[in-house]
């Protein structure tokens, strides 16, 4: 796609992309779990090593990451729990499915598409490793606000982290579900694909600029 | 252009933190939750009368199936983008203030078709649902952010073009 003359560049470039993002995902949505397994894989060895005194250990199954982590949950106080001897503990397991936040994919894809398209398999690919790191974060925020901040008070006394370590893991939770997924391949896209950006970013200024300026 | 993304970022940190406190959620984005929520029933009702709203929670009373506008589908947080992002990008301030006027009101106008369509489509199939909620409308609202800092960003050239000018 070329920045044309006339203005119609970005109104054809969001319906291509919109268009696109639904074909995209639906399709996504087949394989979802499967391409989402590389940021599983990263969000494991994260939590084992940067969150050891949190998790015991982390397993990748066929389509979820499972932390069991070192705290212990009262049975007789978890609401909902069928009833059990007093004094009864279970180990606390926390899990999401790998691919929650992977849709990060087919909106970065949707906007290559609609783009220049210009390298348009070296961008996808590079793009998709470029999100790993991203849905990794994501999902490993996810678990660890689960076990942290999930479970209750006692569990959460547990962690034997500061109310300024808490907020934080609150902050990176929200921040990993309702931004980090939307925004990473939107900036992706934007450094991808610059010379197409730029190219309707001059064709606007260029027709917007009074004519002395031309 | 490299100015630009960290000044973004920074900013978009700084509004998302802000956005987080408790005094504001109390007392700005509850509120305005709720009024969005009151706005998608009043704009339904002229064609179904059914329905109605209490607090953030937009519900039909017939088949008493109801959505509730949780963070990330009231369209704050795609606001909050939108405000980085013209901060951020070189522009008089009266261009700025023109754009975020619009640019919010344009992003909240599709936030609006986004509830309501998750509304129906939640009365009709539940799966179909779940994907557009959770999938689908995340891509298309940031897409509307992009494309509304686009047009404005074409819009208004003469500070941003004496910054290309100058590397």
């Amino acid at each position: 796609m070329q920045a044309d003359a006339n203005g119609a560049a970005l109104p054809r470039f969001f319906l291509k992309a919109a268009g696109a993002l639904v074909l995209v995902t639906g399709a996504w949505w087949f394989v979802a779990d499967v391409v989402a397994l590389p940021a599983a894989w990263v969000a494991k060895v994260v939590a084992q090593s940067v969150f050891s005194d949190l998790v015991r250990h982390a397993n990748v199954g066929k389509d979820t990451l499972e932390l069991e982590t070192h705290m212990r949950v009262d049975m007789a106080q978890m609401r909902g729990a069928q009833p059990v001897p007093r004094g009864t503990v279970a180990e606390l397991v926390v899990d999401a499915r790998a691919a929650k936040y992977g849709y990060s994919l087919p909106l970065l894809l949707a906007l290559l598409i609609s783009g220049s398209r210009k390298k348009l398999a070296r961008n996808a690919a590079l793009g998709a490793v470029c999100l790993i790191p991203a849905q990794a974060f994501s999902l490993l925020m996810d678990l660890i606000k689960q076990a942290a901040l999930g479970a209750g008070p006692g569990v959460t006394a547990q962690t034997g982290w500061g109310q300024w370590q808490l907020e934080l893991v609150g902050y990176g939770y929200q921040l990993g579900v309702l931004l980090v997924p939307t925004l990473t391949p939107v900036l992706l896209w934007l450094w991808l694909d610059r010379q197409f950006f730029a190219a309707v970013l001059v064709e606007g200024w260029l027709r917007n600029a009074p004519v002395q300026d031309r | 252009m490299r100015r630009f993304f960290i000044v973004f970022v920074v900013l978009q940190l700084v509004f998302f933190g802000v956005e987080l406190l408790t005094p504001v959620q109390t007392y700005v984005v509850l509120p305005i939750t709720t009024g969005i929520a009151h706005f998608c029933a009043a704009l339904v009702r002229w064609a179904d009368p059914s329905v109605s709203s209490y607090g953030k929670v937009l519900m039909d009373q017939k088949s008493g199936f109801g959505v509730s506008i949780e963070p990330g589908c009231n369209g704050i947080e795609a606001c909050i983008v939108l405000i980085a992002a013209m901060l951020a990008f070189p522009a008089k301030w009266q261009h700025r203030l023109l754009g975020l006027a619009i640019g919010i009101a344009a992003v909240q106008a599709f936030n609006v078709v986004r509830i309501i369509s998750l509304f129906y489509l939640g009365q009709w199939n539940m799966g179909w649902f779940r994907f557009a909620h959770e999938y689908l409308w995340q891509g298309l609202i940031m897409l509307d952010v992009l494309v509304i800092f686009m047009i404005w960003a074409r819009r208004f050239p003469q500070r941003a073009m004496g910054a290309a000018h100058a590397g």
